[in-house]
């Protein structure tokens, strides 16, 4: 009799404050699994129980924001010195808890191998705990990296503002990928969507295979700098439409190739043969050259087996062959611009690797 | 070379005998391995052809691309399984006209540098 004669307003009314109450405890009992993910997190990080407790108590206060420009030429591979010290900026703020807006819009110049990059340290929990603590401001709608940007897909990679992802078309042309395996699956579908967005058809490109093979062995194998340790590598493809090339960048953020088992023991062999009067290099620089360049095979692997360890000569060899263009690799504080056979030392130290090449219909006639 | 001219028991398509997306050295690291092409497919075929006299075709074509440590694993691992480095390019012939480059890998490097020296 009571509901017959409820009034319309008392009956929505009753409706949204038992909605409204459905979401409040829908919302606690997210946050407290949330913490209770976090605590298990930071248990298995072997913290003590009242760090974690203050870890927690920490993470539940609200957050201060700051605003970070990226950097004008927001581009790894052609500004790698002041990306690196953008990225420990943000990697400062991130530990005092802060949410950081990254803004976009100072950057004259935008390469997708930026956002590979940034991407895999937001998404590595050892960097950036939480995704949500990083926002980002895109270019401004007419600037020319605007482009990039929107056809990147970065928008799409990024669930951080899903009302706002809505607005945007997505064009796709950034695929990005993490895996803790060597994932021969993945990196043929990924390689093919690669072929269909240059050829228009989905295709396979042996030499990529092999290059991209070899990195992420290297990765799994070795970039944990222990034995039973993995790391995850990240991938993207962009498709440069004005160029018609497509841009491949693969990073993991590991020891890098200077702090792997096996090249401290050849740092460690260069050492002996310099004392005995013989003029090997020192310089990481030309130690990567020469291990690219097999000057002297390489004859270190984690297991100790002579026949083993030959991935990296390999990829250098695709890019001698011309198979591949503009590889460029970035690891600790190496940079190497291959094809121009440009091996430089950098002041700052990229805590990685970093692989960037190109390939378009130019490299298939080789 | 032409398929139509091999005794088609002595010839291996990577490709359609094994897998068009060939994996890493070993099983642990990954499906369709070296390991596994040359313990399931490469070695008893291999015995065939020594049994027979005959050469043993292995075509590396159609497939998405290989690692060397695939090649190393599966024809590095045929001499370290016990045959010989001239035995084996004796009675093995490699096919690969999608990426010449392996062939001259394989037997400059893969096959005589099978053994280890470290140990």
């Amino acid at each position: 009799v009571k509901r017959l004669y409820q009034s319309k307003h008392q009956k929505y009314g009753q409706q949204r404050r038992r909605k409204r109450k459905q979401r409040r405890r829908k919302r606690r009992e997210e946050q407290e699994r949330g913490k209770r993910d976090y605590r298990k997190y930071l248990h298995d990080e072997g913290y003590s129980k009242p760090e974690i407790a203050q870890l927690v108590l920490l993470r539940s206060a609200p957050r201060i924001r700051v605003h970070l420009d990226v950097p004008k030429i927001c581009s790894f591979v052609q500004n790698p010195e002041e990306f690196i010290t953008f990225l420990e900026t943000l990697g400062t703020y991130i530990k005092q808890n802060k949410t950081v807006q990254l803004d976009f819009r100072s950057a004259t110049i935008l390469t997708p191998d930026a956002f590979t990059v940034l991407l895999s340290k937001i998404y590595d929990e050892r960097f950036c705990p939480e995704v949500q603590q990083v926002l980002f401001r895109p270019p401004e709608k007419k600037s020319p990296t605007r482009l990039v940007w929107d056809n990147s897909g970065m928008a799409h990679t990024l669930t951080i503002r899903p009302k706002a992802l809505r607005k945007i078309k997505q064009q796709g042309y950034i695929l990005n990928f993490r895996s803790k395996e060597v994932a021969t699956e993945l990196t043929v579908k990924m390689i093919e969507k690669a072929m269909e967005m240059l050829y228009g058809e989905k295709r396979h490109c042996p030499p990529i295979r092999t290059v991209i093979g070899e990195i992420t062995l290297n990765t799994v194998e070795h970039a944990a700098g222990t034995n039973d340790g993995q790391e995850m590598w990240f991938a993207s493809i962009y498709y440069d439409k004005a160029r018609e090339t497509i841009c491949f960048s693969i990073v993991d953020n590991g020891v890098g190739i200077f702090k792997t088992a096996k090249t401290r023991k050849l740092l460690e062999l260069y050492g002996e043969l310099n004392i005995l009067g013989k003029n090997f290099g020192t310089e990481r620089s030309q130690i990567l050259q020469d291990i690219f360049k097999s000057k002297i095979r390489f004859p270190f692997s984690q297991t100790g087996l002579s026949y083993r360890g030959g991935g990296l000569r390999k990829v250098y060899k695709r890019s001698e062959q011309k198979l591949v263009s503009n590889l460029t690799v970035i690891t600790n504080d190496v940079h190497a611009k291959v094809p121009d056979d440009d091996f430089r030392m950098m002041q700052h130290s990229f805590h990685g690797t970093f692989f960037y090449w190109e390939y378009s219909d130019a490299n298939k006639r080789n | 070379m032409q398929t139509s001219a091999i005794d088609t028991t002595l010839y291996i398509s990577v490709a359609k005998d094994f897998s068009r997306t060939p994996g890493p050295r070993l099983k642990k690291h990954g499906s369709f391995s070296g390991e596994a092409f040359r313990d399931e497919i490469l070695i008893p075929k291999f015995r065939e052809a020594l049994k027979h006299d005959q050469k043993l075709v292995v075509d590396l074509d159609s497939t998405a691309g290989y690692l060397s440590s695939f090649l190393e694993e599966a024809f590095g691992g045929l001499v370290r399984a016990g045959n010989e480095p001239a035995r084996v390019k004796q009675y093995l012939e490699i096919k690969s006209d999608d990426e010449p480059y392996w062939i001259q890998d394989i037997e400059d490097d893969y096959i005589p540098n099978a053994i280890d020296t470290n140990h």
